[in-house]
């Protein structure tokens, strides 16, 4: 890993001002949740923090992947990638310095979340919300591999934006496909898709069980073994880095 | 020098001149109120939310908070279909059985008309939500069994509800609720399991009520369930009181 290179993705959002942008993004999503929460006639709070929290996780998410790709696309278009690569610096430390750098701006995401979310939460302290947040860092880091590998592969930014938006649609919507195929018996027609989505989901990260608004109302209750599913969301990010890794060493600059 | 009005002005002030003659036209559209909507099925309801079963409770419930109340329009809730309203309270129900906001909805607000066909789908559902022995919704039981005994008229469903309601094994049940049935019983001259079932639960709680708790029971059996009763049948205690 080159750290000069994590030291220039970290720059580059500072320029793109990604940043100051997720600061501004954080609290219009904290001002429409309070006023959507203070328009319920009980439990605003709760509602504010539901809101809040759903706001905030969709926000994180269509931030990091927009900057990803964007910032991917604009190496690849400006030849700054062919420059990189000449220096002393192998493919595989150029993509695990972008894998770092990335994994460094999820941190700075998460916790920036966290704070918002508590302070939303005003002062009651959990540590429900601790693990929300750290479930919501796996989450972001599985989205910007997954944007990573879509920006490296597609040559448009638009495309790999809009398949990685689909895939994290259907990551949050792998748990709901998976109940309605098991519970019903949709007949000989749909025999045939219900394997190919079984087949699918193979390659979808349960990114649904993670980060549940709940836990913030309610305190964490771990009865979706949640160790396991942040286990397998590493390992599905390994499985994608090393994909990405092989179209890199095939590309011919 | 003479102007000359170029051809695209010309265009443009068609275009807006049909543009506020199609406004005044459309300004006036309302889409019609369809009454409650259909209920979504219970495993595809939190697709909307990307499968976060708290953010679509919390949806839906806005929804109905805000039902029929939108765009400037007000409907009556004698008008509103509460057959589909039941399955969204269900639907609510599954979604989050912990939280007090729909079944404070559908006791305060959807239950607030006097239409017993209406009313029995409000009470189905606060029959269930009222039956979790957590977060205090044994309230809703207890506005079940109001809302059965008092707007319905209708003693029999209320003295179901009732003793659905001092069974509750939630740890701050209150007093009245457990006497609940009592009261009712009281009310419809079974006199004779009311008093049992009170003295059952004076004995029972005797050393953990507060003593104006148990002066009000004493007073309830002797003064109420008792009043026909003559003062030689009536219990020792009943000497206490006047």
């Amino acid at each position: 890993m080159s750290l000069l290179l994590v030291r220039y993705i970290l720059t580059a959002a500072v320029r793109d001002r990604l940043f100051i942008s997720f600061i501004l993004f954080l609290c219009v999503a904290v001002s429409i949740s309070f006023f959507l929460g203070s328009a319920a006639v009980n439990e605003t709070q709760q509602f504010s923090i539901v809101f809040a929290a759903s706001g905030l996780r969709i926000a994180t998410i269509l931030s990091l992947i927009l900057f990803v790709v964007f910032y991917l696309r604009r190496s690849f278009d400006s030849r700054d990638v062919e420059y990189l690569l000449s220096r002393p610096i192998s493919r595989l430390q150029f993509l695990i310095s972008h894998f770092a750098a990335f994994f460094i701006l999820s941190i700075f995401a998460a916790a920036l979340v966290l704070v918002t979310i508590m302070a939303v939460s005003l002062g009651n302290i959990d540590v429900s919300q601790l693990i929300w947040a750290s479930s919501i860092l796996v989450e972001c880091v599985v989205m910007t591999t997954m944007a990573m590998f879509f920006a490296m592969v597609l040559t448009s930014a638009v495309s790999a934006i809009l398949i990685t938006m689909g895939f994290y649609v259907l990551a949050r919507l792998i748990g709901q496909i998976h109940g309605i195929i098991e519970n019903r018996d949709m007949g000989e027609v749909f025999s045939f898709l219900e394997k190919v989505m079984s087949g699918v989901s193979i390659f979808v990260p349960r990114l649904d069980l993670l980060g549940q608004s709940s836990w913030l109302i309610y305190g964490f209750e771990n009865t979706i073994n949640l160790s396991a599913i942040i286990i397998q969301c590493f390992i599905f990010c390994g499985l994608i880095l090393v994909a990405t890794y092989i179209d890199l060493s095939r590309r011919q600059f | 020098m003479k102007k000359v009005v170029r051809p695209s002005y010309l265009v443009l002030l068609v275009f807006f001149v049909a543009n506020f003659f199609l406004w005044s036209v459309t300004k006036t559209i309302r889409l019609p109120w369809t009454n409650v909507p259909s209920v979504p099925e219970y495993n595809k309801a939190a697709m909307l939310t990307l499968g976060d079963k708290q953010l679509a409770y919390r949806y839906y419930a806005l929804m109905l908070q805000n039902l029929g109340s939108i765009g400037g329009r007000d409907v009556s809730l004698l008008t509103m279909d509460y057959s589909k309203l039941e399955d969204w309270f269900f639907l609510e129900h599954y979604l989050d059985p912990e939280s007090n906001t729909v079944p404070m909805l559908a006791a305060r607000y959807f239950g607030a008309i006097n239409d017993n066909d209406r009313l029995n789908h409000v009470i189905n559902y606060l029959e269930v939500a009222g039956q979790r022995p957590t977060n205090q919704k044994w309230r809703w039981l207890g506005h079940a069994v109001f809302l059965a005994r008092h707007i319905q008229k209708d003693n029999d469903r209320a003295l179901e509800l009732a003793y659905k309601l001092s069974a509750n094994k939630a740890p701050d049940l209150g007093t009245w609720a457990k006497q609940m049935p009592v009261f009712i019983l009281n009310e419809q001259g079974d006199t004779d399991l009311a008093y049992k079932i009170m003295l059952n639960i004076l004995i029972s709680n005797v050393d953990t009520m507060h003593p104006n708790e148990i002066f009000y029971m004493k007073d309830y059996i002797c003064n109420t369930i008792l009043k026909e009763d003559s003062i030689s049948v009536k219990p020792e205690f009943c000497f206490e009181i006047k």
